[in-house]
């Protein structure tokens, strides 16, 4: 949480953060939701990127998506030179009030501003990807 | 008493389940239904709930949809950790809602909320229940008149109707009498359900008079009594009941 009042934070401490969290959210839903990180490079742990950024991504999915006890929905974190992927199967939940989409917009204004680079959403079949820019040091 | 909590994360429900078997040990726990699909397969086949227990949010998403579309047992005691839904929580049988984290002495102020309401419910289906197993039903009105006291039979009243705020029985001479009494619902309950009708929410009839009746627009019925010019026009809920009670 010191991380708050900086402007970036590292990758590495970006993904503890993160790990954290999901380890509350699995005694909460009790493992309704999986997380998963794949980073091939150990070189880009050391890439900053805004603080608290992935833990926002992952509520983001978790208000959107359905979580099953029996089934869980998988939340994939892939890491590459330039960019933090978070990607999950698209399984909506009902009924829910139309989103206004606030989280993702401050998310892009925030990354806009303080890394100079955007964020990207993709929707492609069933599958929904968040890219989070990664900028090296 | 049978309890059915709707609760998508088990430390919650637990907390509640113990403050549930704390106030009342004898209560019978159904659940927690952690998704919308549960609650509904749940609720279609179970109706011998006293009380349910309800998030708002579930894992699968919101709760109201599906229980608004459900003739719902009993009422819901919604929890919920933001307060964004209060009003919706009304409008789908709420008679509490709980902000989590919540205190036991905060769950039982809405457990005694609930037990009154019940306890005062239930006073009045036996009220009910009484007047109509007695024989004394009303025989007469007492009207008050410039000259005194004047007496009327119910089998002389036409129709009673709630007008301007007051009650007016027509006789079969045509006369109007306004009573002392205010409502439409107590002077059904004291008038004896063989002989009178409530055929919408202002007017009684008596049997004796009904002429003939006839459709009236979608689901309502025209009743034409003798001695009165105008049909008087049933509400839509009470034109089944009113054919059943003129065939019995």
């Amino acid at each position: 949480m010191d991380s708050h009042n900086l402007k970036t934070t590292s990758l590495e401490n970006e993904i503890a953060f993160a790990t954290d969290y999901m380890s509350l959210l699995d005694k909460r839903f009790s493992n309704a939701y999986k997380l998963e990180i794949l980073h091939k490079k150990e070189t880009s742990l050391k890439h900053i990127t805004l603080p608290c950024s992935l833990q926002l991504a992952l509520e983001n999915v978790i208000k959107h998506n359905q979580g099953d006890k029996d089934n869980p929905l998988l939340i994939r974190v892939n890491i590459t030179d330039h960019w933090l992927e978070i990607n999950n199967e698209i399984r909506s939940k009902t009924n829910t009030l139309p989103s206004n989409k606030l989280g993702l917009n401050n998310m892009r204004l925030r990354a806009e501003a303080i890394l100079g680079k955007s964020i990207e959403t993709i929707q492609e079949n069933d599958q929904f990807t968040l890219r989070l820019p990664l900028i090296g040091d | 008493m049978n309890i059915l909590l709707i609760e998508d994360e088990p430390l919650a429900a637990e907390k509640l389940a113990n403050h549930i078997s704390k106030y009342n040990p004898q209560a019978k726990i159904f659940g927690p239904l952690d998704k919308v699909t549960k609650v509904k397969k749940f609720l279609l086949k179970e109706n011998s709930l006293d009380l349910i227990f309800s998030d708002i949010e579930l894992l699968d998403g919101s709760v109201f949809h599906t229980l608004s579309e459900i003739d719902l047992p009993c009422p819901i005691i919604y929890t919920m950790t933001y307060d964004y839904y209060w009003m919706q929580a009304f409008q789908n049988m709420g008679i509490e809602y709980l902000l989590k984290p919540f205190s036991y002495k905060r769950f039982t102020n809405a457990m005694i909320a609930f037990e009154q309401l019940k306890e005062n419910f239930s006073k009045n289906n036996t009220k009910q229940g009484e007047s109509t197993d007695q024989i004394g039903f009303r025989r007469r009105f007492l009207l008050r008149k410039r000259q005194g006291m004047k007496v009327i039979q119910v089998e002389d009243i036409i129709c009673l109707r709630a007008e301007g705020g007051i009650i007016i029985a027509q006789d079969k001479n045509g006369l109007n009498h306004s009573l002392v009494q205010q409502s439409v619902t107590d002077l059904e309950s004291q008038l004896n359900p063989q002989d009178f009708f409530r055929i919408n929410r202002s007017a009684i009839i008596n049997i004796q008079y009904v002429q003939r009746f006839e459709n009236y627009g979608k689901d309502t019925l025209a009743i034409y009594l003798s001695g009165l010019d105008e049909p008087l026009i049933t509400s839509k809920t009470r034109s089944p009941n009113f054919r059943q009670w003129l065939d019995s």
